[in-house]
């Protein structure tokens, strides 16, 4: 009786072991990643004595400039869609200014201009946000220098160095990136 | 290109499966049970392993989530799926894949209470642990997750290519006790580890600038070896040995019991490690506005994160640890009796019915890994052996296994699957193990 029960108990395990019910579908498997990568970028203070020569002569522009070789980095250069750039400054000078944030190619040719931010006497709390689209602004992406400019408005005041007063400069950008 | 390589990662780990051998260990008496306890009894006077064939074992598991979360045939986007994973994942929540080739292995009894077998195989284990963290700043990036600690003390893993060759003796030391062990040599091809790392980084808002990373306690290291110079013979060598035993309380009552790889592989050939270690804040590039025009902001940044997180590449050797396993099982027999005709011309009972319950334990780098098998032993005839069996583990408390050992001749054919449901259903599938064995025993 036994015996004869074996090939019976073995289809059953069989059947059991390879009925697969499977509802899966492998189709749907667009994994979009779209990361989004906050990082600080420039920031300065500038005081009156910044903006007078050594013969206390106003200097219009005071600018700095640096290189950034972040997008020797493939990954970042081929998959960013967007930079949104923001800003903060704290104006406490009696005067009133001009930024202008430029990107600048290898050889200095601009890449992107950030359009100029103008700065009220005694704005303490200004703040912007800019966008980089790369579809319409593809140049960009050949940028490998930051350069910031600070124009001083002209103006009856006159500056005085003995007067601690000060213009902050902060920066940070957003880098929206597609995989 | 990325996206690919996620997806095939998230792929291989969402049918990944676990290094359990439940079924295989304290079940008859054929080669494979020999390498689980080297000291279950033997009753047979020699056996010859296929070559390559002798014993296939692989097993895949993860216990981060089933194949249903991310491949349901349904309508919802896919990134809604994976982000429903990820935000379920733990980092306690790991892989692992592990696979074993018996390149050769055969025995042979050396007299009536002494039975010897040696042999050599290969086997890859990988484990991974899921780093939940890195996982989610890769994802979504740091923007929305101000403030939040990144930890990276969850990057564990450890990545083996070994291969064993092993000589064991089985000796049989009264009616109730048989004790055995196997002394082992290993051959690392590839090793590639990480863990005890520690870390963490978070986006912050300052007044500094609107911004603020800070890396903090740094100190990770990876040691590897075989990366560049890849040798399927490795040239890293280690010891370690496997012990056993089986005792009957009575005849129907026995316990099986045994650690395996208890030992090292010194690493010093083919020896890459690196470290990275150190303290860092990074508010963005300071504009100093100084009449010297030649200050090169990104030279100074790059040169203070060198020397503030110095990273460092070096040959030193290491030593890492095998896995050690326990294996213990206790096991009733009942039913009617049957005789088995054995080498000494003797006879040993047997019954056609078992039941017993069995854990198994492997030590991994975050925490043991532990499972606990219920099983029915059902022997259909003299030479067709049957198992089937319930495991509770990390992956899953409803693994349903099966195993048969047939005696064809003088072949033995043995085969297991765990997580039976898991094929059934793949859709609830998180781990699959299989063995497989071809054997020339002769009695």
């Amino acid at each position: 009786m036994r015996f004869k029960l074996v090939p019976l108990q073995i289809v059953i395990c069989i059947a059991f072991l390879f009925s697969c019910s499977s509802n899966l579908n492998f189709d749907n498997t667009n994994l979009e990643i779209e990361p989004e990568v906050t990082i600080p970028l420039v920031f300065f203070e500038l005081d009156q004595r910044d903006f007078l020569d050594e013969n206390d002569q106003e200097i219009t522009v005071v600018s700095d400039i640096t290189v950034f070789r972040i997008f020797d980095n493939t990954v970042l250069k081929d998959n960013l869609v967007e930079l949104t750039l923001d800003f903060e400054i704290e104006n406490g000078f009696d005067r009133s200014f001009l930024v202008d944030f430029v990107f600048l190619d290898e050889d200095e040719n601009i890449t992107y201009d950030v359009e100029d931010f103008s700065i009220n006497t005694g704005n303490l709390d200004y703040s912007s946000t800019r966008s980089i689209v790369i579809e319409t602004s593809p140049e960009f992406l050949n940028s490998i220098k930051v350069r910031v400019d600070v124009v001083l408005s002209p103006s009856t005041t006159i500056l005085n160095p003995d007067i601690e007063k000060t213009f902050k400069f902060r920066s940070s950008g957003t880098f929206y990136l597609k995989f | 290109m990325m996206r690919k390589i996620l997806f095939y990662f998230f792929l291989l780990f969402a049918i990944a499966m676990q290094a359990q051998q439940q079924i295989a260990f304290s079940f008859g008496e054929t080669p494979q049970t020999l390498m689980l306890n080297p000291g279950s009894e033997t009753n047979y006077k020699s056996h010859f392993g296929i070559p390559v064939l002798s014993n296939f074992h692989l097993t895949i598991g993860n216990t981060g989530f089933q194949m249903g979360d991310l491949f349901s045939n349904d309508s919802r986007p896919f990134n809604e799926k994976f982000e429903k994973v990820l935000e379920q994942l733990s980092p306690d929540d790991y892989i692992n894949l592990n696979t074993k080739i018996d390149v050769l292995n055969f025995g042979f009894r050396y007299n009536n209470k002494t039975y010897i077998s040696v042999g050599f195989y290969e086997e890859l284990d990988l484990m991974v642990y899921f780093p939940k963290d890195a996982i989610e700043v890769l994802y979504y990036g740091n923007n929305s997750f101000f403030n939040r600690s990144f930890s990276v003390s969850q990057a564990i893993m450890k990545a083996d290519l070994i291969g064993v060759l092993h000589a064991g003796i089985s000796k049989k030391i009264d009616e109730k006790l048989t004790i055995g062990g196997r002394f082992k040599i290993y051959s690392s091809s590839l090793n590639v580890e990480t863990n005890n790392n520690s870390g963490s980084i978070v986006t912050t808002t300052n007044t500094t600038n609107i911004s603020r990373l800070t890396l903090q306690n740094l100190d990770a290291e990876v040691r590897t070896s075989g990366i560049d110079n890849f040798t399927p013979l490795g040239r890293n060598f280690g010891i370690g040995f496997d012990i056993g035993l089986t005792y009957h309380f009575s005849p129907q009552l026995e316990f099986t019991g045994s650690i395996l790889d208890l030992g090292f592989v010194k690493y010093s050939k083919n020896t890459r490690n690196f470290t990275a270690k150190g303290n860092y804040v990074f508010d963005g590039i300071n504009f100093e506005h100084t009449s010297d025009d030649t200050i090169d902001y990104w030279e100074q940044l790059t040169n203070d994160l060198d020397s503030r997180i110095p990273t460092e590449e070096t040959q030193d050797s290491y030593t890492s640890w095998r896995p050690i396993k326990l294996n213990a099982a206790l096991k009733y027999s009942f039913g009617e009796r049957r005789n088995k005709f054995c080498y000494t011309k003797t006879h040993k009972q047997y019954y056609y019915n078992s039941i017993g319950f069995q854990m198994h334990t492997i030590m991994r780098p975050l925490k043991p890994q532990f499972s606990f098998t219920s099983f029915y032993e059902k022997s259909l005839s003299q030479k067709i052996h049957t198992k089937f069996s319930h495991t509770i583990n990390d992956y899953s408390s409803t693994i349903f296994g099966a195993g048969v050992s047939m005696q064809l001749g003088k072949l033995n054919i043995f085969g297991a699957l765990d997580n039976v449901l898991g094929v059934r259903d793949v859709s609830t599938l998180n781990n699959i193990s299989l063995n497989f064995g071809l054997n020339i025993i002769i009695d």
